[in-house]
């Protein structure tokens, strides 16, 4: 039986004109049911390119990637849209809310395109923002929005939970809540999540910490007791 | 070189080429609106440099002369000694009939082919040669390029074809004219003396001219010339639309007018003066002449007399004759009868005489025997006598006969001797011998012996004459003596001599007797069958005499049957020659009167004879150069509206791209900013980015521009006008203008962008500018609506109050394309409708039929009858129409007057209603109705009072009753009582109004109308004419089809446009949503809803901005003689509406694919 989600010697080459940049160079790994998996290093190391091919916005020119079953590298473009639209959530570092579309709306934006969506009232509520279901992303603070975007990424129902550095655009303490938010939906709906990040820190957190360097996965380390994140310091 | 190497410099052109399909829509905008507006403004200009150019490339005269007794040497010198002329020429023209085999006449003006070298400023209104080549010789002509326009498919002429030119009127021979009517076609050509379709008008066939042809000079056999053409040195270089041009032929007008005053006079009395001296000598060419008829006819007379007594001699001579025939066959057979019965009675008679003669003859027989016998004893009696005395009484009468002769001797001797008996004669000799025998006879003893009466004789003879006495008595005595012997034997003898003689008698009458009886019976048989051939022969020639008379009476029946035929024959041509005689008198009776008649009339005439008539035209006595004139301030009206859209949408377009720009460039701007860049430096780029764009856009824009829209739209009007290739300079002053403007705007626009974003300190340009709020709009208050709404229209309804600007210009833009739609196809509605909508609404009649007006009213009566009554006519009505101008204030229009023989029955055929209202108008005594058009052209009212120009008469003042729906031509409607008031004669019913029976053959009605006589002119279906409107659309096409591309450039730009910023703009939110798994649908839906509801509100606003757009157009382009419709059809909305939508849709479907080529990625980028 395979895992959830398998990278098996995954590649992905750029052409630049004439030059070629391998941005994933025989990446393999793998990520188990409702774990919370947490890609790391440094800028430019793949990582985002791993995010990308895992989140279906990019194919891979070659190897297999396989979620829940399904060798998401042979989809096309139409399956790729099929897959973000009913099997991701996507959480982005700049929040990324259509600053034109309340904190609920930009939920319902999410809930109104998949099958069994959440309840985008109970979803902002979940996320705490049961108060602030109104404003705009203009009228939220960075946590704020971000809680949003989570609740945007929740209400779906994902399979698989993405997160590109979630906390990136964001103070340490309001970081912190938004990973406790993120582990909190992990434990309690057994969610796969991955997130990416540059920040070592957050690693004890994580049930599977995958290291990247030069575009390559450098080691795996299965955490078996994660630290609860309000134990972590950075 | 420095300035090369400016990295502001670079960086400018490197902005440019990442944001080309951005510079290429500025580029677009500004050449669409430079081009729209330069190309529109240059065309009216365009138009006349064309027409200029074409009347001085064909010295087109300034000003053309006539006069109505022409122009003879004299006057032709008159004129050129007229200061100012630059060229002169004079020439011939004439209005003829084409023969065709239609019944309509094709009237042609004939021309003479002006001649002249290239650089001979006196070779005017020179031809342009389109097709084969010009007449080089006698017979060959070049024709009008539309001469078969108004010819049936069939009669179509083309070159190689030969015509045949007719008089036009029956008393004009065209001997006079031409010196033949035959002419071959060897070219096509046009006349820079026509510039539209007009013609003209005629005085022969329909009144107005077809077409017109060229022939040489020398086929024209007119004494004076008809037409002189003239330039005017002081128009040398003016445009013909000029004030100065109009200044400049209106002050020669007025010296040409007074040569033509001066010449007039003197003409007229040169004419007088020809013209009495020619009446004269008819007069005297009259009188000789009836003096010859008199005679002629005398003679005739006198001949007929003299046939008809010869004739009546002949009959005379026939009758004798007849006469004379039956007598004589009368005669003849009398005759024949007679003989007959003549010869019958010598039949009997010869029956008898035969009996008789057999008798005779049997009688004969029967007494012969006895008769013989008898005579038998009386021979032998005699025999026996005879031999008894016989020998002596012959001796006796032998001595007596020798005494006789001695006797007879004696007595010749008496006077006489001979020598001796040898010299007597040999009888004397015998005698003289033989007498010695007598005296044998005596007897014995008598005589004394020796006595020898034959001595004495031979003594006799030979005695002297003394002697001889003595001789001859003794001879006597002897003789005496013998003598005396004689006589004594006779008496002895006598008795024998006697019996015999008694007997000799006795059997010669026996014999006689019986010789008789036999040659009596002979000749009594021969008498009979003398008589029996004589009977044959008259029987013979009886039976021929009744032969000839059977032949004769038939010969003479033939001989007079053929004499009476040949009388009669002589009747008869008598008769014919009396008749012939008779119609020759009257016909010669009438020669003489008509040529009284037309002396007389010669005389009236020229009692009447005012002086000529001159005409000093210019060339707007053809009203398509005033029209072309106005044509061209009509585009120019036009000109100015239609480009203000594109002017507005450019300007707005560029500013709000250029805001974008720069708005995007913010942190750039701060960059330069903190490194110490100047304002104005900074600046200069976005400005430059700028003036490059609209330098490029108004160049392209005005090269296409300045070409496309003068060609396009003068090419539209070549169809209405003869004009030559469309000349369409680059107008470097409207280019200078217009680039200038388009540079200012730009920069200008440009400038307030950046004005506000260069203000602001570095470290806030650095920083991103706070995205737009999303704020709440009036709609969410009404929940019900809201809470319906997917999020994805609620972002569309809450970007539309968010992009306020954008929207805006999306609005103008889509509006302005709808309206130019609108206008397109309105304008193509309004022009081929009023075909329709004439012979449909206003027209219903079928057909008309045009009879000839030179027919009586009792023959045009006729005709009216005979229509009424061919099968398949339903109904007809005959009415006046006759072509006069009505004067308005101070505008004269050409109009149609029609007179309806019944106005009571006009509906039937032609439905006058009052347009909007549709309330029917009725005609009445008290004055007239005229059509709406006309009625705006004049401005009058109901009830206002309009003036009717009678060529023959006093103007007609009549008050309008009533305005009528009309859109083609111009028609006043009068009833015939207040014609007859108003124009003292009786209205002339020479066009007959049909209306067909349910599915009649047009053509088949065609044939039979035509076939009701000569008086049929022309018979013109409705359903025909409608289908002729379609012409005049082909130029609205083109003009539509410019209209329809500009309009959806214009929307595709600005939708393009608006459309690129906002997906800029927004490309993170698309990036984001595409990768929440949005379809590439549902990601295009949520950018081109917006541009959709923006469109549907631009296409409604369109489409109310557009009616006024096309009224506007519409008032501008109409004609005199036409009413575009008013209304605007339904589906020219449709039609416009969704060809926007169309245009609208080819640029959400480009979006679409710009959209699907977004980077997700770029949603994982920060924000710059």
């Amino acid at each position: 039986m395979s895992s959830f989600v398998t990278f098996d010697n995954v590649y992905k080459r750029y052409h630049m004109g004439e030059v070629t940049i391998t941005a994933s160079d025989g990446v393999s790994f793998e990520i188990e049911q409702g774990e919370f998996a947490v890609v790391v290093g440094s800028s430019g190391a793949g990582k985002t390119t791993v995010l990308n091919m895992l989140g279906g916005m990019d194919s891979c020119d070659e190897g297999k990637i396989l979620v829940d079953g399904q060798d998401i590298a042979q989809y096309t473009p139409k399956q790729l849209t099929d897959y973000r639209r009913f099997d991701i959530g996507f959480v982005f570092q700049f929040y990324n809310l259509v600053p034109n579309l309340t904190a609920r709306e930009n939920v319902e934006l999410a809930t109104q395109i998949c099958r069994n969506p959440m309840n985008a009232d109970q979803v902002l509520m979940d996320v705490g923002l049961g108060d602030r279901m109104n404003n705009f992303p203009a009228q939220l603070s960075g946590g704020e929005q971000q809680r949003v975007s989570i609740a945007r990424a929740l209400a779906k129902r994902p399979k698989l939970l993405l997160c590109d550095e979630p906390t990136g655009a964001l103070d340490d303490n309001t970081g912190k809540t938004i990973l406790k938010l993120l582990q909190d939906t992990c434990r309690r709906n057994n969610m796969t999540v991955v997130l990416i990040t540059h920040n070592s820190a957050i690693t004890p957190m994580a049930d599977r910490v995958i290291r990247m360097r030069n575009s390559k996965v450098s080691n795996i380390v299965l955490n078996d007791r994660p630290t609860p994140v309000e134990d972590i310091e950075w | 070189m420095k300035k090369r190497s400016n990295p502001l410099w670079k960086e400018t052109l490197r902005t440019i080429w990442q944001t080309r399909t951005r510079f290429l829509s500025l580029v677009a905008i500004v050449a669409l609106g430079c081009g729209f507006f330069a190309g529109l403004k240059a065309t009216s200009p365009d138009m006349k440099l064309t027409a200029d150019n074409y009347f001085a490339d064909t010295r087109l005269m300034d000003l053309h002369l006539m006069s109505t007794f022409g122009l003879n040497d004299e006057d032709i010198a008159a004129v050129r000694e007229v200061e100012g002329i630059r060229g002169f020429a004079a020439g011939y023209s004439a209005d003829l009939l084409l023969r065709t085999d239609e019944a309509a006449q094709t009237v042609v003006k004939v021309y003479s082919l002006p001649e002249g070298e290239e650089s001979d400023e006196n070779y005017l209104n020179r031809p342009l040669l389109l097709e084969g080549r010009l007449p080089e010789q006698s017979g060959e002509c070049v024709i009008d390029k539309n001469f078969n326009s108004g010819l049936s498919a069939n009669g179509q002429v083309e070159i190689g074809d030969t015509i045949t030119l007719l008089s036009g009127s029956t008393d004009a021979d065209i001997a006079d004219t031409l010196a033949r009517d035959t002419f071959t076609v060897v070219g096509i050509v046009q006349s820079p003396l026509y510039i539209g379709f007009e013609r003209g008008h005629s005085t022969i066939g329909d009144g107005e001219v077809d077409a017109y042809l060229m022939i040489p000079e020398e086929d024209f056999t007119l004494e004076v010339y008809t037409d002189a053409y003239l330039t005017l040195e002081s128009t040398a270089g003016l445009s013909a639309f000029s004030s100065d041009y109009e200044t400049s032929v209106d002050e020669a007008i007025d010296r040409f007018e007074e040569v033509a005053a001066r010449r007039g006079e003197e003409r007229y009395n040169e004419i007088y003066e020809e013209a009495q001296a020619e009446i004269d000598d008819a007069k005297a060419e009259l009188a000789d002449a009836e003096q010859e008829r008199d005679e002629a006819l005398a003679e005739a007379e006198q001949e007929l007399a003299d046939a008809e007594a010869e004739l009546a001699q002949g009959r005379r001579d026939y009758e004798d004759g007849l006469a004379t025939y039956n007598q004589e066959i009368r005669e003849a057979e009398e005759q024949l009868a007679d003989g007959e019965q003549q010869l019958a009675d010598a039949e009997n008679a010869y029956e008898e005489a035969l009996a008789e003669y057999e008798q005779g003859r049997s009688d004969y027989e029967a007494a012969l025997p006895e008769a013989q016998a008898q005579l038998e004893s009386y021979r032998e009696q005699h025999a026996q006598l005879e031999e008894q005395a016989g020998p002596a009484i012959a001796q006796v009468d032998s001595a007596r006969e020798l005494l006789t002769s001695v006797e007879a001797l004696v007595q010749s001797f008496a006077e006489r001797s001979v020598p001796s008996i040898e010299a007597a004669e040999a009888s004397e000799q015998q005698v003289i011998t033989a007498a010695d025998g007598l005296l044998a006879v005596l007897p014995e003893d008598s005589v004394p012996q020796g006595t020898s009466l034959t001595g004495l004789l031979t003594e006799y003879i030979s005695a002297r004459q003394s002697q001889k006495d003595y001789l001859s008595r003794q001879i006597g005595a002897l003789t005496g003596t013998i003598e005396t012997a004689l006589d004594a034997q006779d008496e002895a003898l006598a008795e024998a001599r006697s019996g015999i003689e008694q007997l000799t008698a006795g059997i010669a009458e026996g014999e006689q007797q019986l010789a008789d009886t036999l040659a009596e019976l002979d000749a009594a048989e021969a008498q009979l069958a003398e008589t029996r051939t004589l009977l044959d022969e008259q029987d013979e020639t009886l039976s021929q005499g009744w032969q000839d008379l059977a032949r004769e009476r038939s010969s003479g029946r033939e001989e007079l049957e053929a004499a009476r035929i040949e009388l009669e024959d002589g009747e008869a041509q008598l008769a014919e020659a009396r008749a012939e005689y008779e119609t020759e008198k009257a016909d010669s009776a009438q020669e003489i009167e008509d040529a009284r008649a037309e002396i007389a009339q010669a005389e009236q005439d020229l009692a009447d004879l005012g002086e000529p008539t001159w005409y000093v035209w210019d060339r707007d006595n053809n009203p398509d150069y005033s029209s072309y004139a106005e044509d061209t301030e009509k585009v120019d009206a036009v000109a100015a509206v239609f480009p203000v859209f594109f002017i507005l949408v450019a300007a707005l377009v560029c500013l709000t791209t250029m805001t974008r720009m720069v708005e995007e460039q913010r942190t750039q701007i701060g960059t330069f900013k903190a490194l110490g860049y100047g304002r104005g430096a900074i600046m200069a780029k976005y400005i430059g980015y700028a003036a490059a764009a609209s330098v490029i856009g108004a160049a392209v824009g005005l090269a296409i521009g300045f070409k496309l829209f003068p060609y396009v739209i003068i090419n539209a009007y070549r169809i209405m006008y003869e004009i030559p290739n469309a000349v369409a300079p680059i107008r470097w002053g409207l280019a200078g203008a217009c680039m200038a403007v388009a540079l200012l705007c730009m920069c200008l626009t440009t400038f307030a962008a950046c004005a506000k974003q260069t203000d602001e300190v570095p470290s806030q340009l650095m920083r991103p500018k706070a995205p737009k709020n999303g704020k709440r709009v009036l709609l969410e208050r009404i929940g019900f609506i809201w809470k319906r709404l997917n999020f994805s229209k609620k972002v569309t309804v809450r970007n539309l109050f968010r992009y306020k600007r954008r929207v805006l210009m999306t609005i103008v833009g889509i509006a302005g394309c709808t309206a130019l739609l609108l206008t397109g196809f309105g304008l193509r509605y309004a022009i081929s409708s009023i075909g329709d909508k004439q012979y449909e609404r206003v027209f219903v009649y079928d057909t008309t039929v045009t009879l000839d007006d030179k027919l009586t009213a009792s023959e045009l009566a006729d005709y009216a009858e005979a229509l009424s009554g061919v099968e398949g006519v339903a109904e007809s009505m005959p009415a006046a129409s006759r072509s006069i101008d009505v004067r308005g204030e101070n505008k004269i229009v050409s109009i149609t007057l029609m007179v309806p023989q019944d106005p009571e029955q006009m509906g039937s055929y032609i439905d006058l209603h009052e347009r909007v209202s549709g309330e029917k108008l009725s005609l009445s005594d008290d004055g007239v109705i005229i059509n709406e058009k006309l009625s705006r052209l004049l401005d009058v009212k109901e009830g206002d009072s309009i003036t009717l120009v009678n060529p023959n008469g006093r103007p007609v003042p009549v008050t309008v009753l009533g305005i009528s729906e009309n859109y083609a031509l111009n028609y006043v409607y009068m009833t015939p009582a207040l014609y007859r008031q108003e124009f003292r004669e009786t209205p002339v019913y020479s066009t007959v109004l049909l209306n067909q029976e349910e599915g009649v053959s047009e053509s088949t009605l065609s044939e039979e109308i035509l076939a009701l006589g000569d008086g049929v002119l022309a018979v013109t279906h409705t359903s025909g004419i409608a289908g002729t409107f379609d012409a005049m659309l082909g130029s609205l096409n083109a003009i539509v089809w410019v209209i329809i591309i500009s309009a959806g450039l214009l929307a595709f730009v600005v939708l393009y446009n608006l459309a690129n910023i906002n997906v800029n703009e927004r490309v993170r939110e698309l990036a984001t949503i595409k990768v929440l798994g949005f379809y590439d649908g549902e990601v295009t839906g949520y950018i081109t809803r917006e541009n959709n509801i923006s469109a549907f509100f631009g296409i409604a606003i369109g489409l109310v901005l557009g009616i006024a757009l096309e009224r506007f157009v519409i008032r501008t382009a109409e004609v005199d003689a036409v009413m575009f419709a008013p209304d605007i059809a339904w589906y020219c909305f449709v039609f416009a509406g969704l060809l926007t939508a169309l245009f609208t849709l080819i640029v959400d479907l480009v979006l679409h694919f710009q959209l699907k080529k977004i980077d997700m990625v770029e949603s994982l980028k920060s924000v710059e």
